[in-house]
């Protein structure tokens, strides 16, 4: 580039800078050296354990997101409205409770008889409240008259509301 | 390119690089060393490749800029982690500046009253003999901004200078430096 002027002055200022600064440098060799000793040396172990970290804090989410998402589902199961079912499961569940020894060797097992359970309460009020498809097939409009049985003579007395009552009176006139 | 061709252009350019790399840290010489040795390591890993879509200088004085940037950025945020001392740093050791002549020393105050942009382009265009479109490739700026940084920075610091009474070009080389053209 062409300098010209205040620019050359400038130049001169900056070459004296640069002769300065190249006194001071550092070999090349020292740092390419260095580098290369950097580059071959494994990862350090603050970069490890923030891997190992990173991967605990992964599973753990993992795992603490499963049981939200399996304690949500019973908390479904749980809303049901309980004169739907009318289960022996009820009065499975309010059986007394074992001795403080027993109860932490049972638990695992008392969980699972729990999540049984709460299937069959589940499988049990849904297939309750099942209807058929074709059910709605089955109404018509002359579903009361089908449904009830006539009355003796019904059908002369409703002719006679039909009939003219002079006639009837005359009929009586003449049979007299 | 071979890596040991890389090697020879690298150690070329070294001193021009070692300077842009303290214009970057703020003429902290520790702070320069670190920074490119960081790239060198960056070159030898494989996260910094040349591809030769520009000058190689260029593309090294973009990577020493932008790694001097993260350093400084992973001091600034150590330093508040710990609560210790200040981020900025002297700008320079002081064994050192007990060396410079006082012309010198003035200069470099001159320069430190720049924008960071304007120091740049400065230092790119009159230290390391880019043009403009060269140095606005090295900052990651359009050309015209490098222009407008370049032309600014120079009345800013000619205006500084002229305050200071500094004769620049005559008195100030020191008589080690007389092979200086003017």
């Amino acid at each position: 580039m062409e300098f010209s002027g205040d620019e050359k002055r400038i130049q001169a200022l900056f070459s004296e800078l640069s002769l300065e600064d190249q006194t001071r440098a550092p070999r090349f060799e020292k740092l390419w050296l260095r580098a290369e000793a950097s580059a071959s040396a494994p990862a350090p172990l603050v970069t490890r354990l923030v891997l190992v970290a990173t991967v605990v804090i992964v599973t753990m989410s993992f795992v603490a997101v499963h049981s939200w998402l399996s304690s949500s589902q019973s908390q479904q199961v749980a809303n049901i409205p309980a004169q739907i079912i009318p289960t022996t499961a009820g009065l499975r569940l309010q059986h007394s409770e074992p001795s403080t020894a027993s109860r932490n060797v049972a638990r695992p097992r008392r969980f699972a008889r729990r999540q049984t359970d709460r299937t069959a309460i589940t499988q049990a009020a849904m297939l309750s409240n099942w209807q058929s498809p074709t059910n709605i097939l089955l109404n018509s409009p002359t579903v009361s008259v089908l449904g009830s049985l006539p009355q003796l003579n019904q059908s002369a007395r409703d002719l006679e509301q039909f009939l003219p009552k002079k006639n009837n009176e005359l009929l009586k006139e003449s049979k007299q | 390119m071979e890596i040991s061709e890389l090697k020879a252009e690298l150690e070329k350019l070294h001193h021009a690089s070692f300077g842009w790399a303290l214009n970057c840290c703020r003429h902290n010489r520790s702070e320069a060393e670190e920074v490119l040795q960081t790239v060198y390591l960056k070159i030898l890993q494989g996260k910094a490749i040349y591809r030769g879509e520009s000058k190689l200088q260029t593309w090294l004085f973009a990577v020493i800029r932008k790694t001097a940037a993260t350093e400084h950025r992973k001091q600034v945020l150590r330093s508040l982690i710990t609560l210790g001392s200040p981020a900025e740093k002297s700008s320079s050791e002081p064994e050192l500046e007990l060396e410079w002549s006082e012309l010198q020393r003035r200069f470099r105050q001159a320069l430190a009253g720049l924008s960071k942009r304007q120091r740049e382009t400065l230092h790119l265009v009159f230290y390391q003999d880019l043009s403009v479109a060269e140095a606005a490739a090295v900052m990651n700026i359009s050309i015209g901004s490098a222009r407008r940084h370049y032309e600014r920075g120079k009345k800013r610091l000619r205006e500084s200078l002229d305050r200071e009474g500094v004769d620049y070009g005559i008195q100030w080389r020191r008589k080690e430096n007389s092979g200086v053209v003017l």
